[in-house]
């Protein structure tokens, strides 16, 4: 077999660098701003009372303008950082050699995603909308999946031979990798509805538990049907832990936020330290859940096979 | 287990719970966007807890509001069922876009509050800086809609245009009432601490609420036709901004900087001023162009004639001529277009 070409591998890298800092920083840092319910902190864009984007005046600001100001910048900065990641990998697969069609259209997709997304923060500030919000949170998750789906598209081992169980397992992995999906989607709705002030816990509680429920039994059954598959296998495993932490943050997060802990301080500023971290934590858990179940699914949908037509 | 029973299993009860999910989201149920809960009131007297009992008889509380009678000519709803129930809508929008930075019953007493600067507005004293009234006379509902509507500019108050009209109105009139409850209960507090029983404390505090917005007191101040605001008219401004009687480089800076000898102190690096809320006060920086208050010539003289309530900039209306301010405004608009 022969080695990926090299233009195939820098898009490669460029999808990992994009997929951290879109994680751990543009919607880490996002998440910090609907825990701190900083998302107005200047409503302004794409100018920042008189500053610009590009604009690395962290102290003026946070004096100027308070912590929730700064919070914003950098969000938007680290939103910047993500886009400019994504244009040089789709630069990198639109000219280099060798690269496969189908990845030059994903880089594409999740260019145009990314761009998309923030003109939609761009808009929830300017229309100043908690409707936007949740529209702008989910068009994050969207972007992560984008990513992961480059991610695994222009991985060397995407020219690996495919897993192989039997056809009920394989069909039944698809099925439920893909409900699994859906359902963390549609929970991410209820979530984002929740964290911004429109209710909906029994609704996020519920579709939780569901989409745990359809997470275990794919993860189930890649254990049980895909035996000598270890790429496959570690996947699950590591959603799997994955899931296992975000229930019990999930768990802290309703304690300290809307259940019996949540008056009970001394303090109302460690509090809301304590709750802004647990409710950011909750949700970058759940962008890792979510970004296992695509990656899962996408190896179910495109890298497993049925043994009898092997 | 075998995989096949898991597998139907697993169907009927992702399939259950999915639906339930949907239902869920679609009937808004669940709540958890709930309200947090009210802190209770502490009292240094029994004469203030009466009063603060009389306050509750007359207006309700913030999470439950009452439209207070008497309080129609003021711009409040009328008193009843339904002025209540209209109240009490403006309260479920102001939970959900206005109480994470202005609070529960609008003291700003809140962690986001303290994540922003300038600090969103306390409502517990009943004063609002930017007013289109004259100096020493409260806030229109008209000044809180405009607010509320359009923004505060450079701040992280935005405005709320975008949201239905109904919903709009109303939490302004829930606004509105949080200010005049504010002012009473102010009123009514410093009365008591002059001596007053608490009941004819609270009936004066009341009636001096109502009379600040009865009559041509709670009228926007009249803008004089605006003349040309050119070269000629900035260079008389420049020289009335310069004159030490009138004071306005003491504050703002020689050059409009917003930092002057009287507010900055620029060895230790400090403000040595305060408004009325107890925060640094910090003059406007001139060159910036950025106004909260509206950067419109008539927003400008309005706000040299009244003042901006609750903070040092005093109200120069009975000091300087209308023209005089005209020129100050030429100045104003003169600095910040360098």
């Amino acid at each position: 077999m022969s080695p990926p070409p090299p233009a195939l591998r820098r898009v490669h890298a460029l999808a990992w660098a994009a997929l951290i800092v879109t994680i751990g920083l543009t919607v880490g840092i996002g998440g910090t701003i609907t825990s701190a319910e900083v998302g107005m902190a200047y409503p302004t864009w794409p100018d920042i009372n008189g500053g610009s984007l590009f604009s690395f005046f962290y102290g003026e600001l946070a004096a100027r303008f308070g912590w929730g100001s700064l919070i914003e910048h950098t969000h938007r900065q680290a939103g910047a950082l993500t886009g400019l990641l994504v244009l040089a990998a789709a630069l990198a697969s639109w000219f280099g050699r060798g690269v496969p069609r189908a990845v030059r259209l994903l880089a594409a997709a999740v260019l145009l995603a990314t761009v998309a997304q923030g003109l939609l923060g761009a808009g929830r500030v300017l229309a100043n909308s908690y409707a936007g919000a949740v529209v702008h949170a989910l068009g994050a998750q969207a972007v992560v999946l984008l990513i992961v789906a480059l991610l695994k598209r222009s991985a060397p081992a995407w020219s690996d031979a495919p897993a192989t169980g039997s056809a009920a397992h394989v069909a039944r992995l698809r099925l439920w990798s893909g409900a699994a999906l859906a359902l963390l989607f549609l929970n991410l709705f209820a979530a984002a509805s929740l964290r911004h002030k429109q209710g909906a816990f029994a609704a996020h509680l519920v579709l939780a538990l569901t989409a745990a429920a359809a997470l275990l039994l794919a993860a189930w059954f890649t254990r049980t049907g895909f035996r000598g598959a270890e790429r496959l296998r570690s996947l699950a495993r590591r959603m799997h832990a994955a899931l296992g932490l975000q229930i019990l943050l999930g768990a802290a997060s309703w304690l300290y936020l809307l259940g019996p802990l949540a008056d009970e301080s001394g303090s109302a500023r460690g509090l809301f330290v304590g709750q802004a971290v647990l409710a950011t934590a909750h949700l970058l858990c759940g962008v890792l859940v979510l970004a296992a179940a695509g990656a899962l699914w996408i190896e179910a949908r495109w890298r497993t096979r049925a043994e009898e037509a092997a | 287990m075998n995989t096949a029973a898991a597998h139907r299993f697993g169907l009927a009860i992702v399939a259950a719970g999915a639906l339930a999910g949907i239902v869920l989201i679609l009937r808004g149920a669940g709540g958890g966007g709930g309200e947090p809960a009210a802190p209770p009131p502490e009292f240094a007297t029994a004469e203030e807890r009466e009063l603060f009992d009389r306050l509750a008889a007359l207006f309700g509380a913030p999470e439950q509001p009452r439209a207070p009678a008497g309080f129609e000519a003021a711009g409040l709803p009328a008193a009843g069922a339904n002025g209540d129930a209209h109240l009490g809508f403006g309260r479920r929008v102001w939970r959900t876009q206005c109480l994470h930075c202005h609070g529960h019953d609008g003291s700003a007493n809140t962690t986001t509050a303290a994540l922003l600067n300038p600090r969103p507005r306390d409502f517990g004293l009943g004063i609002v800086k930017f007013t289109s009234t004259a100096a020493g006379a409260p806030a229109t509902r008209a000044d809180l809609e405009r607010t509320i509507r359009q923004g505060l500019p450079f701040t992280a108050m935005s405005g709320f245009d975008a949201l239905p009209e109904s919903s709009l109105q109303t939490v302004t009139d829930y606004a509105h009432w949080l200010l005049l409850r504010a002012e009473t209960w102010s009123r009514a507090l410093a009365r008591l601490d002059a001596g007053e029983p608490a009941a004819a404390a609270f009936d004066a505090a009341v009636a001096a609420t109502l009379a600040a917005r009865a009559g041509a007191a709670a009228q926007p101040l009249a803008v004089p036709p605006e003349p040309p605001l050119d070269a000629a008219a900035a260079a008389r401004g420049a020289r009335i901004y310069a004159d030490p009687a009138i004071g306005c480089a003491g504050c703002h800076g020689a050059e409009g900087a917003g930092r002057g000898p009287l507010v900055w102190d620029a060895a230790a690096e400090k403000w040595l001023l305060q408004d009325a809320w107890g925060l640094p006060a910090q003059p406007r920086d001139l060159n910036s162009g950025q106004f909260h208050g509206g950067a419109a010539p008539a927003d400008l003289f309005r706000r040299i004639h009244a003042g901006v309530k609750g903070t040092p900039m005093p109200a120069f209306g009975d000091r300087l001529e209308a023209a005089q301010i005209w020129d100050l405004v030429a100045h104003l608009r003169s600095l910040s277009q360098r």
